[in-house]
């Protein structure tokens, strides 16, 4: 039924996962490869701050935001891994006047 | 024909579509003891109710008979939040107008006083002072009128938890049902035809929004309502850019025919002028645009850039957060901007159409009002202005 979404290189990558080193085929989207590492949740929402992860796995849903190299609200479903990546979970909405400060 | 109906096949009153106005029609009615049929074609709701933004409220209007009538219909909000078991996330944290033209200052704090003299709540914050509140706005707006107890709300939320609330004081509900004909014996309505079947009844409202005319043609009547496309940019969830709701006020100082700052051709083109709305879930839709395209509701991409552009002009840091959906709604529009809540010319036939872009604000007090008209009391709001015969009676030339 799975198929990986990106063909086989055969190559593995790196990447950091809330501060831990997880190795990945290099063939996958971050939502795979975090998911098959364990995670249970990729973000939490803006209100009551509840658990989500994702859903469609096809860009639609928004239910599996990440911070990934510092840009928040990225869909991981829709991005490929690549080597040295640093990636934590969405924990409610990103402010915008904070990124402006920075 | 035959009077001997099955009990399910008659009603009291038909109310022909479930919009907000249109549950808020058949929850009045079902609230006040009537036997009433709610005939919806899709769900409730399934028209321009769901395909809008959710603001109740006073600001868009100059003092005067429709101003007042939008401060009742925004009044009636809490009383009937609490009376749903759907929780439509009524939230009366003002709507701001931004002024960054300064021939408007003068204008716009001499209407506060007839604004205030309406019990409508309004604050004139200057430029310090909105920069303090809102420290996203762009440095140079001049100004902001506050309209301090302007709402908003989820209107798909609104229609269904009205259709449901109806329902349970014993309004017949009909999803997915079409209106097909209306029946009439000697010039007065008899009955409603659906795809589903016909339910006798002596009082139909037409409730049809943008779709009114059409089931006015029923009945050989003209109900001069245009559909008035407005599109939407929806934001992705994000804090930061705009801490409540804001319009431009340029935008109806331009309806005296006045240029605003900084509009291009294409915005002028469009009607484009700057809503932004922040949603209970995160997000904040920005409008509007208003353009006579029959009943098409796709999106349009230089209209969309057009909005883009002017809400970026207001709100500079929109350039970081990123765009995830879009969609367009049909404003259901009268000559005049008054929405028709009204009697015809057909016995039994009534009119609750038209609120152009005050449908959701209005839907309560429409509902309320037609309850009145129909229970043969006074209303509580001089209905003569809204009157169907305003648009059959041409004035005549003086
Ligand atoms: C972009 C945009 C933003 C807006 N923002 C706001 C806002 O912030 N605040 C506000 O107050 N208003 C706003 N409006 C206006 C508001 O959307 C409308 O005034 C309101 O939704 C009209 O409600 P209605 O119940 O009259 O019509 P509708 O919601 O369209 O309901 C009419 C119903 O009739 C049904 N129908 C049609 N034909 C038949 C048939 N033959 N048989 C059975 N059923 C039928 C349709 O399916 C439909 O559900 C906005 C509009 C747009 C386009
Ligand atoms: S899982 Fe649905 S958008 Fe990514």
């Amino acid at each position: 039924m799975f198929t990986k979404a990106f063909p086989d290189s055969g190559k593995s990558v790196t990447l950091s996962f809330e501060g831990k080193a997880i190795t990945v085929s290099a063939d996958m989207t971050v939502a795979a490869a975090v998911l098959g590492h364990g995670a249970k949740h990729l973000r939490t929402t803006a209100k009551s701050g509840e658990e989500r992860a994702p859903y469609c796995h096809m860009g639609v849903c928004f239910d599996c935001l990440m911070e990934i190299d510092g840009v928040p609200n990225q869909q991981a479903c829709l991005r490929r891994v690549e080597e040295g990546m640093t990636v934590s979970r969405q924990r409610g909405v990103p402010d915008l006047a904070r990124t402006e400060e920075k | 024909m035959n009077d001997q109906q099955n009990k399910h096949d008659a009603a009291e009153v038909v109310v022909l579509g479930g919009g907000a106005v249109g549950t808020a029609v058949a929850y009045y009615l079902a609230r006040a003891g009537r036997n009433v049929a709610l005939v919806e074609l899709g769900e409730f709701p399934w028209g321009s109710s769901k395909r809008c933004d959710g603001h109740a409220v006073t600001y868009d209007s100059p003092p005067g008979y429709f101003s007042r009538l939008c401060k009742a219909g925004l009044d009636l909000f809490p009383e009937v939040a609490a009376d749903l078991d759907v929780d439509f996330d009524f939230e009366p944290e003002g709507v701001g107008l931004l002024i960054d033209d300064e021939r408007d200052l003068e204008t716009a704090r001499a209407s506060i006083e007839g604004k205030r003299a309406e019990g409508i709540e309004v604050q004139f914050w200057d430029r310090a002072e909105l920069r303090r509140r809102e420290p996203g706005v762009a440095d140079d707006v001049l100004a902001c009128l506050n309209f301090a107890s302007d709402a908003k709300l989820n209107p798909m939320r609104l229609a269904f938890g009205l259709a449901r609330r109806a329902g349970a004081y014993g309004a017949r509900l009909m999803p997915r049902t079409r209106v097909t004909g209306i029946e009439t014996r000697d010039g007065a309505v008899a009955a409603v035809l659906t795809d589903r079947g016909r339910i006798a009844s002596p009082v139909v409202i037409d409730a049809c929004g943008v779709w009114a005319p059409l089931i006015g043609q029923m009945v050989g009547l003209t109900i001069p309502i245009r559909p008035r496309q407005g599109q939407i940019l929806v934001s992705e969830k994000l804090r930061g850019l705009a801490s409540q709701s804001y319009a431009e006020y340029g935008y109806l100082a331009a309806k005296g025919g006045r240029k605003r700052n900084g509009v291009t051709a294409d915005m002028e083109a469009y009607g484009v002028a700057l809503v932004a709305e922040p949603t209970e879930a995160g997000t904040v839709l920005f409008g509007s645009s208003r353009r006579y395209v029959g009943l098409d509701t796709s999106s349009h991409p230089g209209v969309l850039r057009a909005m883009a552009q002017r809400a970026r002009r207001f709100f500079p840091r929109l350039a970081e957060a990123r765009i995830i959906r879009c969609y367009a709604g049909l404003r259901p529009a009268t000559p005049d901007g008054k929405p028709i809540i009204s009697p015809t010319p057909v016995p039994g036939f009534f009119v609750a159409a038209g609120h152009e872009g005050n449908g959701i604000g209005l839907s309560l007090i429409t509902g309320k009002l037609v309850a009145e008209l129909l229970g043969g009391g006074p209303t509580s709001v001089d209905l003569a202005p809204l009157r169907l015969e305003r648009f059959l009676e041409p004035p005549h030339a003086a």
